[in-house]
């Protein structure tokens, strides 16, 4: 009976022992494989960097400022590494454009022509430890056959490559020593948490796959690993919490960089906008003449209201250009369409006007001056020009347009449309000749030229147009400048769709 | 810009009649924000060379001095060209530019 019993009692402590030290090699096992998968997720953090900073080093051309910029983040202790190279990639040819951290170690004298080796499928290659074993190299060169980018990197071993495991890691309990490769090499030691290698006692390994090649852990307990239950739940929770943990990190932190390199480049639109409307706008104002004009017995006043619905500017315009003391030309134009084709048109007109002014041509030679210079068909733009010629001391006004809205007389307080004849436009293909029209005006009258941002609206005939801006300027008694404000505020929306250009001269009384 | 009222696009249908004509209608505002659209689509148009162009301006509510510089360019790259249907806003404005003759719209 005893005997029974003893040998009962033996089988069942054998068999017991023999299950728990098989569930204590289950647990290192399943323990082990999972410290590996947490390993092996490092890769697209390394990974990601390095594609970014490709894909930047593409977009800003190899600039070396930027390029150092957008790495410094990652580079450094505390960092994924400890330097990166940008290299040029060329066929077979590598150059190294600019570093970053730490300089690159001796082993690797040429860090670029690391990047030979990345031309297999995967982009991201693992070169192996360099630098007396202190350093681990990457190289990262898109397989796309386009880049001409490429990325080397290392990061920094831990002095003698010994680490600590925190007490609070899932992965306390164990010792390990991690390898690169498939095998247990003692010259491909990453790092390990004890000095004395290989580790004695029950142990584990697991090899994971790490870009190219492969990372081999060792894992040995440091304590039972259990056969409590709950324990072993614990455990088993804790794992898969700190893998989907590190899994919503990365791809949290991938999302935040790409969040980050969207609102760059949004920057960067909106700088280049910014900058581009401010050529426009320069552009504009260097060709619209400064009213600098002073002659006796006349004032002038101008307006130019840019239209704000789009970013190109227009080809409005107005110039006066004196002639002598008591005489002189003035002129308002209009560039049919937008941009800076039309601005340019605008120039040209503008500039040839004033040659043929100071030549003494009349308004009605001026533009048929004009005619040969622009064509609708061949340039895609056609101008509308009212040009006049004012003798200041008969208070005498000759006018001719070339389909152009007339100008307004203000005299004795009342407003009219000037009775020009309307020529065809400048560039359409059409040859009329232009006629002129004059006009004596009373002391103290009003001449105004504007282009038809001032009067036209949508869902109305020009007339309705016309007459509001003559009832707006009809029994006014503001200065010039006041009139021409007045006007500006109540006949022009405060987002104006079209460009407004106008002109005012007044004889001083 | 992207968020125009469908009333403010101008539209552009055009119908081939066996005689070689082809009729465009345009409808809505024609302004300098729809003017490269509608000039590509026509020069595609006049690649096929058709004898005589028809503009009916029935729908147009509106239209600006691009408009008037595309009648211009159309008319010159075909030989025979007619508006038709022009509203007294679409009149008023070529009326004004001093076109009215050359664009057949004289009374």
């Amino acid at each position: 009976m005893l005997l029974a019993g003893l040998l009962i009692t033996a089988g069942l402590s054998l068999l017991s022992a023999t299950v728990n030290s098989k569930n204590e090699s289950r647990l290192l096992f399943v323990q082990v494989r999972e410290a590996g998968t947490v390993l092996a997720s490092a890769v697209p953090q390394l990974e990601t960097p390095l594609a970014s900073g490709v894909a930047f080093a593409d977009a800003t051309h190899g600039d070396r400022a930027a390029f150092q910029q957008f790495m410094a983040p990652y580079i450094g202790v505390g960092h994924p590494f400890i330097d990166a190279v940008l290299c040029s990639v060329n066929g077979s040819e590598r150059e190294q454009i600019t570093a970053v951290g730490a300089r690159p170690s001796e082993t690797s004298v040429r860090p670029c022509q690391q990047l030979a080796r990345a031309t297999a499928a995967r982009p991201m290659t693992i070169v192996g430890l360099v630098a007396g074993r202190q350093r681990l190299g990457y190289a990262y060169l898109p397989v796309a056959s386009a880049t001409s980018y490429g990325i080397y990197a290392e990061s920094a071993l831990p002095p003698e490559h010994r680490v600590a495991i925190s007490k609070h890691s899932s992965f306390s309990n164990l010792n390990f020593a991690l390898y690169l490769g498939k095998e247990p090499s003692k010259r491909e030691l990453i790092e390990a948490t004890v000095a004395r290698l290989p580790m004695i006692g029950r142990q584990a390994a697991a090899t994971v796959p790490f870009a190219n090649t492969s990372l081999t852990l060792v894992g040995s307990p440091t304590q039972p690993l259990g056969g409590v239950l709950s324990r072993e739940l614990t455990l088993i929770v804790s794992v898969i919490g700190v893998l989907l943990s590190l899994g919503a990190a990365a791809l949290t932190d991938r999302l935040v960089r790409r969040r980050r390199n969207a609102e760059l480049l949004a920057d960067e639109n909106s700088r280049l906008y910014a900058q581009q409307r401010s050529v426009a706008a320069t552009l504009q104002r260097a060709l619209l003449p400064e009213v600098v004009t002073h002659l006796e017995g006349v004032e002038f006043a101008t307006r130019y209201i840019a239209g704000t619905e789009e970013l190109e500017i227009g080809g409005d315009w107005f110039d006066i250009v004196p002639l002598d003391d008591s005489h002189f030309l003035f002129a308002v134009g209009d560039v049919s369409g937008r941009g800076v084709r039309a601005a340019i048109v605008m120039a040209s007109l503008h500039y040839a006007m004033r040659a043929f002014a100071s030549e003494g041509h009349s308004p009605d030679a001026i533009l048929n001056g004009l005619v040969p210079l622009l064509d609708v068909v061949r340039d895609g733009h056609f101008a509308t020009v009212l040009c006049g010629s004012v003798d200041i001391g008969k208070g005498r006004l000759v006018v001719a347009s070339a389909g152009h809205p007339p100008p307004l007389l203000l005299a004795n307080k009342a407003a009219t449309l000037v009775d020009v004849p309307i020529g065809p436009p400048i560039g359409v293909g059409i040859s009329r000749p232009y006629l002129t029209t004059t006009v004596t005006v009373p002391n103290g009258s009003t001449i105004l030229a504007f282009t038809d941002g001032l009067f036209e609206r949508r869902g109305e005939t020009i007339d309705s147009g016309l007459e509001r801006l003559v009832e707006s300027a009809h029994g006014s008694t503001a200065s010039l400048d006041g009139l021409l404000s007045d006007l500006v505020n109540n006949l022009i929306a405060t987002e104006p769709t079209d460009d407004t250009a106008i002109l005012g001269f007044r004889w001083m009384s | 810009m992207d968020e125009l009222a469908d009333d403010q696009l101008c539209t552009v249908d055009c119908v081939y009649e066996d005689s070689g004509t082809v009729v465009i209608s345009l409808a809505g505002e024609l302004d300098a924000s729809q003017i490269e659209r509608i000039s590509l689509q026509l020069n595609e148009l006049l690649t096929r060379e058709p004898e005589k162009i028809v503009f009916d301006m029935g729908g147009l509510t509106f239209m600006d001095s691009t408009g008037i510089g595309l009648m211009i360019q159309t008319k010159r790259s075909v030989s025979d060209f007619e508006i038709q249907n022009a509203g007294s806003a679409v009149r008023r404005v070529i009326e004004a530019t001093g076109l009215s003759a050359e664009l057949g719209l004289e009374p």
